[in-house]
């Protein structure tokens, strides 16, 4: 009897994974081939006479690299760093904004001037960085420590930061809008002065969404090609020379082997940042 | 509190109650809107006043200003005889009890109990008593390491009442304490809070839109409107001398008419009514005016063709009838005026009806010679 019951559901009741498979499909076409061909390429799996076997050999030469090692350790410190600080900058504005929507005050235009960067590409973000702190840039004349600012690693840090902007406010700020107010406010009759009520309430209940955020970010940033193309004179990040790779000479297997670096650095920062958050949310909040 | 001497030196102290809290002409405003207009109340230690209103007349501004969250326009806040108009909500000395229990979800429920505790400075030692001793006010010795998420909502509430409590205040807020929780609970849940809230000596101010929470909560009660206070007296007086038919209709569902005394009847609605006043009790009133005060209880009806027609039974059209399971309420029409009376459940009701004020049962609310 349970049996028939069992054998009619089946029939009665699509599997979900139906629903899913166009999607699926889409997935392994656009995703999951290309990753699968660029770790083949990589691992000297491609196509004989190019390839001649599996070797490590790709990997071994870009990690012995300086050239390579250089543009990773650059990628690392630009956007973490630009990160970091957009995080600092960001977690005072979000709590300003959702403080100033509760009582009505809020403000579209604020809103579109903070989060128009997430619309610009990133060969824009540097071209911006050029004009302002190129060689004969608007700030340059003011000062001449701007003068070529944009092709130095606190050049670009700078762009990455506003290249980061958008990416973290708009998240962060869909976290703020969710904190309690009547929280903060029985803290304070408690007694707990703002800087107290900060470190104690705020910060720990935002804590998972700045950490989830900042990974996501971090992701964003580490692939992002755009402005270090544009400013690409002297810091070289880790995209470039992916790009170069492949440009100059079509040395597939060396250009494959340092975008599967990329993406395996972009998807830890990805799934870091989403563990992390997940742990904290554990430990901090229900 | 000591500061109270030098202050009355300085001359610019209102002139206050030393102990409890006292809201004198109390103004508040955001923007343009005047969301608190010149109240003033005021509550004694131990004991505990309810505010209640409709939404949006102001309650919840009047507590937010005496916690310090909104600025007053005007006016004067007053805390064993501290003038607090103007302190941070962090010096104020006031325990406050949000409408959602704001309990900290991230910590413990001791912890909960020790965050202002721990503001303050206060030693481990003391504080550790203190959080003990709040726990067992509260019945809550057995939940103190639980997180929030494990409560039920009467915990959480009792979690923000220790919380409160736990800072020794001069003043306790309490905003819409039994609104978040189930109905089928909120009885036994009054009670409770009732006894917990005797056990304390500060001045507690309740804010609530429950009538039958602020009658059985408050010792006096404060009836907003629109921002401005209606009445201010013990739930008795507001009950049996309402101040308008705005009160009389918030409070009981009551309807107040305007009447005149003519001999041995009480006229109201211009005439169309005259009632014996032997059918009447007939109590004075503090407020000025001849009125006649009928509850649900108050008026029997008929026929009209079978109504004596002497005019003490009110010939009026009903307009709708709603039952509400203890009483039949109808909208009713007679000449200009519409009202809504209440009637017995298993009462007939055609198109029309004689209303009828049952012997004694009807109040005529009449000022002192």
């Amino acid at each position: 009897m349970a049996v028939r019951a069992s054998a009619r559901d089946r029939v009665a009741f699509a599997p979900a994974w139906l629903a899913a498979l166009p999607a699926l499909v889409l997935v392994c076409l656009f995703s999951v081939y290309p990753v699968l061909i660029m770790v083949a390429n990589s691992l000297g799996w491609g196509r004989p006479p190019a390839d001649g076997g599996p070797t490590l050999e790709h990997y071994l030469r870009a990690f012995g690299s300086t050239a390579v090692l250089d543009a990773l350790i650059n990628s690392a410190l630009i956007a973490g760093g630009a990160v970091l600080v957009i995080l600092v900058v960001a977690v005072p504005v979000v709590l300003h904004q959702a403080d100033d929507d509760r009582k009505g005050r809020g403000s579209g235009t604020t809103d579109a001037l903070l989060t128009l960067p997430i619309a610009l590409p990133g060969i824009i973000i540097g071209f911006f960085a050029i004009v302002l702190t190129g060689r004969t840039g608007l700030f340059g004349l003011a000062w001449d420590g701007f003068s070529g600012l944009a092709y130095t690693f606190s050049g670009l840090l700078i762009a990455y930061m506003y290249f980061c902007l958008p990416r973290i406010l708009g998240p962060l700020r869909g976290a703020a809008a969710t904190l309690d107010s009547a929280l903060t406010e029985s803290a304070r009759t408690l007694g707990a002065s703002r800087a107290r009520v900060f470190a104690t309430v705020t910060l720990p209940l935002l804590l998972p969404a700045i950490i989830e955020t900042g990974g996501t970010a971090l992701a964003v940033a580490l692939g992002g090609y755009g402005t270090v193309a544009t400013l690409s004179e002297g810091v070289r990040l880790l995209p470039l020379n992916v790009a170069n790779e492949l440009t100059t000479g079509y040395r597939l297997a060396a250009s494959s082997t340092l975008a599967v670096v990329l993406a395996a650095m972009a998807v830890l920062a990805l799934v870091l940042g989403r563990a992390l958050s997940a742990l904290v949310r554990r430990a901090v909040a229900s | 509190m000591t500061t109270s001497a030098p202050a009355a030196l300085l001359g610019e102290e209102p002139i206050a109650r030393a102990d409890g809290l006292s809201v004198d002409d109390l103004t508040v405003r955001y923007g343009q809107t005047t969301a608190v207009d010149r109240v003033s109340l005021d509550v004694a230690p131990a004991e505990t006043v309810a505010v209640i209103g409709p939404s949006g007349c102001g309650k919840s501004t009047t507590l937010r200003a005496v916690a310090g969250l909104v600025g007053a326009a005007t006016g004067t806040i007053t805390l064993t005889g501290r003038n607090v108009t103007t302190s941070d909500p962090a010096r104020r000395d006031i325990g406050l009890v949000p409408q959602n229990y704001a309990v900290f979800p991230h910590m413990s429920v001791a912890a909960n109990i020790a965050y202002g505790l721990r503001a303050r400075g206060v030693d481990t030692t003391a504080r550790r008593q203190r959080v003990r001793d709040m726990l067992e006010l509260t019945h809550l010795s057995d939940l103190a390491d639980r997180r929030p998420d494990q409560l039920s909502g009467g915990q959480r509430q009792r979690v923000a009442l220790a919380r409160a409590l736990a800072i020794r205040p001069d003043a306790l807020l309490l905003d819409e304490p039994l609104a978040a929780l189930d109905p089928q609970l909120r009885g036994g849940l009054r009670r409770e809070l009732s006894s917990m809230l005797a056990a304390t000596d500060c001045a507690t101010l309740i804010v609530t839109h429950d009538q039958r929470e602020a009658l059985s909560l408050g010792s006096r009660i404060a009836l907003m409107r629109e921002g401005r206070l209606v009445q201010f007296d013990t739930p008795r007086r507001l009950w049996d001398d309402p101040a308008d038919a705005f009160v009389a209709d918030f409070l009981s569902g009551a309807v107040l008419l305007e009447a005149e005394r003519d001999h041995d009847h009480a006229v109201a609605l211009d005439g169309l009514w005259r009632v014996p006043v032997r059918d009447l009790q007939v109590r004075p009133t503090a407020h000025g005016a001849t009125r006649l005060l009928l509850r649900y209880d108050s008026l029997t009806v008929t026929e009209p063709h079978d109504a004596p027609d002497d005019g003490s039974a009110l010939i009026a059209q009903v307009d709708h009838t709603e039952f509400t399971g203890e009483s039949l309420h109808l909208t009713v029409r007679a000449g200009d005026h519409t009202l809504g009376v209440r009637v017995a459940p298993d009462t007939r009701v055609g198109r029309s009806v004689a209303l009828t004020v049952a012997p004694g049962r009807a109040t005529l609310l009449l000022p002192p010679a």
